[in-house]
């Protein structure tokens, strides 16, 4: 059998026909710190994929970054074993890009599209796919048309007072441990068709993170049932500086593909500070001039290609959107500081989240006053228009008079009263972890809030009165003011009326 | 290491160019230029550099032979006689080829029926 087998190859190998052409080549001058120089390939092009023998004769690929007069400078996205000074280099002609599809959705990959899971492969080796290349033009401003859809995050806070759109860039910015990857994880989470809210895919950006938070993440989102309609694209701290970079133009990538199909999109970049660092990385070891704080002069471009991907497309193109919450790690709260400063002026807005409140029990600790969303109440759906509208005004006015109440002894009675409002409405905002608010329990819990059905009610009780009120309108009312609500997304007088009998009604039969 | 070979070649031949009269100097300073810069285990690469150099310089084209055994006289005779007066011919034994011969053009294109491509482009 062994001789058979033996045959078979000889005369299978005798029988390939050689390709004697020529081809362009290049040698391996250096390699270290996943960098390599190359001399030769006069023909490569920037951004080509490369394909590097090493010494086992296993392909490593490389991307071409720096065309220098006498060399390459081409970054290695796989392990550099093997490679070194003298392998040789070929160009594939091709440009870096990985597969998309449905098949993604559910499955955790590596921004050059392979399973990290452990789930199996990710498709039929002649499976018809689309290939999108990492990095594409964005669309022009003839293919959008303005963000109106409302992308909800489920946090009470956000959606009342920095309201994003389907389409919109909105950056979550505070320093570490302030809560900025726990909303967009509830966000993600708020996105369950259970919603009954148009189906939004879900890309998660991990860059740089620990192995074991993205594990974690995975479990988390698996647990929720949001891994049915989520993408999770992983380059850890482990992952090279090269894959670093590249995991967010791959999630763009793949958000892209959805949007063209005509769906809405989400994805979320965590974080692009270390995204910066990754790049920071690979433009010193290829001796790039570096600038302010080190980074190459191009850091801005960097992050502005990738963000203007994100778009709401005119009914022509599909209509779909991507919306995109690029994440930026402060230090000592200091949103002045180069790339938060770049990232901001790129946005559509901020959620800048303090450390200070934080630590005070204000979770999320969105400072209202620094946070913003330029596409505001277009983004809003009419009921919710209507019950926020007041917010933040109340906010502001409590926050000036918090600050003043400090230092004075007696006060007023309409002084107290708009303190006690605001310590209301800021306990009211408060949200647990992995807790997102459907929108008509937003709307119902400004509603009252506003109306002042939780006035004379203690701090500390609010709660617990809020969980009662839900749970009463849930029990008594799901068939009328819920469900009227939620078809409607308005109040009308008559809902408005109906609600504010409804809310009378449970504060007669609340006691605390 | 500082600057690429090239350069180190580059920048020596620039310096015999405009000092045609002084190689003898201009070799014992380049070499000492070398040590300094701590290139001393790489002086044949250099030197390769510099034949490079020269071969372009005169509108030639370094051809690298690499077979996987060393061929018979009669052979390399043929190979070398396709080589024009102005090219230089670097022959290298490679037995990672297994068979057949790969040329390479000034580091930048290649002709390659070695056995080892054809194993490698063999597909199940």
């Amino acid at each position: 059998m062994n001789q058979r087998i033996i045959e078979k190859l000889k005369k299978e190998i005798a029988g390939i026909a050689p390709s004697n052409a020529v081809r362009d080549v290049g040698i391996v001058a250096e390699a270290s710190d996943g960098i390599v120089r190359i001399t030769g390939l006069e023909h490569a092009m920037s951004q080509e994929l490369l394909s590097i023998e090493n010494t086992s004769g296993e392909n490593i690929s490389a991307l071409v970054f720096n065309l220098e007069e006498d060399s390459i400078g081409a970054v290695l996205l796989d392990s550099e074993t093997g490679v070194a000074a003298g392998s040789r280099a070929r160009s594939t002609g091709r440009v870096l890009s990985l597969p998309v599809g449905k098949f993604l959705i559910g499955r955790v990959i590596d921004p050059l599209g392979r399973p990290l899971d452990g789930k199996g492969i990710l498709f039929l080796p002649n499976e018809e796919r689309e290939e999108y290349p990492l990095e594409r033009t964005a669309p022009s401003v003839v293919e959008r048309e303005s963000v109106k859809a409302p992308l909800h995050t489920g946090i009470t806070a956000i959606d009342a007072m920095i309201p994003i759109g389907r389409g919109q860039r909105e950056l979550i910015i505070g320093d570490r441990q302030t809560g900025k990857t726990s909303i967009v994880l509830d966000t993600i989470l708020n996105q369950h068709p259970s919603r009954g809210e148009k189906p939004v895919t879900c890309i998660y950006v991990a860059v740089g993170q620990k192995q074991s938070k993205i594990a974690a993440t995975q479990r988390m989102l698996e647990a929720a049932g949001a891994l049915e309609y989520t993408v999770i694209v992983a380059a850890p701290a482990s992952a090279p500086a090269s894959l670093q970079y590249l995991a967010p133009y791959a999630g763009a990538a793949i958000g892209e593909f959805f949007m063209e199909q005509g769906g809405d999109a989400l994805v979320i970049f965590d974080d692009l500070s270390k995204h910066a660092v990754a790049y920071r990385q690979l433009s010193l070891l290829l001796k790039r001039p570096p600038g302010r704080e080190a980074y190459p002069g191009d850091i801005f471009y960097v992050h502005s290609r990738l963000l203007e991907r994100a778009a709401k497309l005119n009914k022509e193109r599909g209509g779909g959107s991507l919306t995109a919450l690029p994440i930026i790690e402060t230090q000592l709260g200091d949103v002045s500081a180069y790339i938060p400063t770049n990232v901001i002026s790129i946005t559509d807005g901020q959620i800048y989240l303090e450390s200070a409140l934080f630590y005070q029990g204000i979770r999320p600790a969105v400072n209202v006053g620094l946070s913003v969303s330029r596409v505001g109440s277009s983004a809003q759906t009419k009921a919710m228009k209507r019950v926020a509208g007041k917010l933040r005004l109340e906010l502001a006015q409590f926050r000036e008079l918090a600050a003043f109440a400090q230092f004075a002894s007696d006060l007023d009675e309409r002084t107290r009263e708009r303190l006690e409002r605001g310590k209301l409405l800021t306990e009211i905002l408060k949200q647990p972890d992995r807790s997102p608010r459907p929108l008509t329990e937003e709307v119902l819990t400004l509603h009252a809030a506003l109306g002042g059905i939780f006035d004379g009610i203690s701090p500390n009780a609010i709660s617990p009165a809020l969980a009662s009120y839900l749970a009463y309108v849930e029990r008594l009312h799901a068939d009328d003011v819920v469900k009227s609500l939620s078809q409607s997304l308005q109040i009308s007088d008559e809902l408005d009326k109906q609600i504010t009998e409804v809310e009378r009604s449970w504060r007669k039969t609340f006691s605390h | 290491m500082k600057f690429a070979f090239r350069t180190y070649a580059k920048a020596f031949l620039e310096a015999v160019k405009e000092n045609s009269g002084n190689e003898d100097i201009l070799v014992k300073r380049f070499v000492s230029l070398v040590e300094r810069h701590g290139l001393g285990k790489h002086t044949l690469s250099i030197i390769e550099a510099v034949e490079e150099e020269v071969t372009k310089a005169r509108g030639g084209k370094l051809i690298t032979i690499e077979t996987a055994r060393m061929l018979s006289a009669s052979l390399r005779n043929e190979l070398l006689a396709l080589v024009r007066p102005e090219d230089r011919a670097i022959e290298k034994i490679n037995p990672e080829l297994i068979s057949g011969v790969r040329i390479t053009v000034n580091g930048s294109q290649e002709i390659d029926t070695s056995l080892q491509k054809r194993i490698r482009e063999f597909r199940i």
